[in-house]
């Protein structure tokens, strides 16, 4: 029985790397193209500078600190915006849920805003603070602060009935409800909300960073690019997008986590 | 009826009130708010005079032109991941890893490659737009039902037509949804590329009213922005109700 268990676990062990390296092997062959096209001169290397080249820029701006010292610029930004937008969208997303008044007021406000790209902010708030962080902090709240409202909102108008009828007439409180009912019952759709909102924070951040910033990322990424140094030009790019990737990769583990008792998972 | 009307929109007159208020009564400075009525005096004006309306046309050419790009492509990955399985060997970690990074850093390296006029701008928006084109497609495209894949093969149709006739139309509000996704996509790029290396449109034009605080030339600019947005989302909306039986 057990030699069996483990056996079967070996193999899904096996068929999990099998299906890893599979995944892997794709991504492996744009880099191995990249560096092949740029070695034999196909791409000019003042164009595209090689994988090799841009990997060796990466260890250097590692080892200088010049990348941690942006990268957390902009990190910072990106999740103290999130968690702003986190913490007032669920508020907001309650208080509209739970009150007519509150829905009625925040409502059309919100469809008026809903279509407006939240990038074209980024002008206002550097008019507004100029090239800081709280000008960058306020955009990404805000571009992130729709999906928050609008995901806690539908998380918890769209609470089973059933469940809150059961509760009730089991005697559980007003105040017991909300924690123990509400809140877990409407959690999902918020864990989703986060999920779109992610995003839209690097997105956010990098635009602010390109066009009114001091520090951070996008800043590195334009000085590089009007230097005319590319190698760490695409070094900046490339470690970016895999934060933004391994971002997005932790948040559905902590999603799945943290709904690991949710019959849809 | 004036009643739901004015329950739906009393906050809306609410703040435009406070703003105009706030904003006369000079409890800030002209330049971060100024009145909502001056606002409303330059869109006016730049909407006569034509320089709104032009700015707006070169921003939605480049979006739509790279949405449409986006969408042409991406449909066609889409439908080849379904049907290949190479292909969908090959694409679904890139898919994965594009879909979840901000293409926006990429700005810098497009005008390297494409120079600062149309070019760079509509292909950075059409690589944005293209992934969520491809996922949607190809989940449209794996969730036809079997059955009418066999009934249409049992009556003779050609493989060849299978693809337009069956698959493709049964994929589409799949391949809506991603369009609805993609749409704001392909404005946030062209708006921030127009911000970060010129060449005219809205973007260009809020940023450098931004640069030299010509406040109401700003506000105007987003309003025009929150129009385009309103308008192609509207279109959209509608385009897709009369087309799409679901």
């Amino acid at each position: 029985m057990t030699t069996g268990g483990s056996a079967r676990r070996a193999s899904a062990v096996g068929a999990s790397a099998r299906h890893a390296l599979s995944a892997v092997a794709p991504i492996a062959l744009v880099l191995a193209a990249w560096e092949a096209a740029t070695r034999s001169g196909a791409i000019r290397t003042q164009v595209l500078p090689a994988f090799s080249s841009v990997c060796a820029a990466i260890v250097d701006l590692v080892a200088s600190g010049e990348l941690s010292r942006h990268l957390g610029v902009s990190l910072g930004r990106a999740f103290g915006g999130l968690a702003l937008s986190i913490v007032l969208g669920v508020l907001l997303g309650f208080g509209m849920a739970a009150n007519r008044h509150v829905r009625n007021f925040f409502d059309p406000l919100l469809s008026l805003v809903y279509p407006l790209p939240k990038t074209a902010l980024v002008p206002l708030t550097m008019v507004w603070f100029g090239l800081t962080h709280q000008a960058a902090i306020l955009v990404i709240f805000l571009a992130c602060l729709l999906p928050m409202v609008i995901n806690t909102y539908h998380g918890v108008r769209g609470v089973d009935r059933m469940l809150l009828w059961s509760a009730r007439s089991l005697g559980t409180s007003e105040r017991r409800l909300f924690t123990r009912v509400v809140v877990p019952a409407a959690m999902p759709s918020i864990v989703n909300g986060v999920r779109i909102a992610l995003p839209i924070a690097f997105i956010v951040v990098i635009s602010v960073e390109l066009v009114a910033s001091r520090a951070g990322v996008g800043n590195l990424i334009n000085g590089y690019g009007s230097m005319g140094v590319y190698d760490y030009m695409f070094a900046t790019i490339l470690v970016f997008v895999a934060m933004a990737f391994i971002a997005d990769r932790c948040l559905v583990r902590l999603g799945r986590a943290l709904l690991r008792w949710h019959e849809t998972q | 009826m004036i009643r739901k009307i004015a329950a739906a929109s009393y906050s809306i007159v609410l703040v435009a009130i406070v703003w105009e208020l706030v904003a006369r009564a000079g409890v800030v400075p002209f330049f971060f708010l100024p009145p909502l009525s001056v606002i409303a005096r330059t869109f006016v004006a730049q909407v006569a005079d034509g320089v709104l309306v032009s700015e707006a046309w070169l921003t939605l050419f480049r979006a739509m032109t790279g949405f449409a790009i986006a969408i042409v492509v991406g449909v066609t990955l889409g439908m080849g991941m379904s049907r290949f399985r190479v292909v969908h060997w090959f694409f679904d970690p890139i898919v994965a890893v594009a879909l979840s990074v901000p293409t926006l850093t990429l700005v810098p390296a497009f005008v390297l490659w494409f120079g600062i006029g149309h070019e760079s701008k509509i292909l950075l928006v059409a690589l944005s737009c293209v992934w969520s084109m491809a996922v949607s497609t190809y989940n449209g495209a794996r969730n036809v039902d079997t059955r009418l894949i066999w009934s249409a093969r049992a009556m003779g149709t050609p493989e060849s037509k299978l693809l337009w006739k069956i698959v493709v139309p049964a994929a589409m509000p799949f391949i809506w949804n991603g369009m609805q996704v993609a749409l704001p996509i392909s404005l946030i790029v062209a708006f921030v590329f127009e911000m970060v290396a010129g060449g005219g449109g809205l973007g260009f034009q809020e940023i450098m009213a931004a640069r030299f605080f010509k406040s109401p030339d700003l506000f105007a600019a987003l309003f025009a922005i929150l129009l385009v947005g309103f308008a192609l989302d509207r279109l959209l909306r509608t385009l897709r109700a009369r087309l799409v039986i679901e």
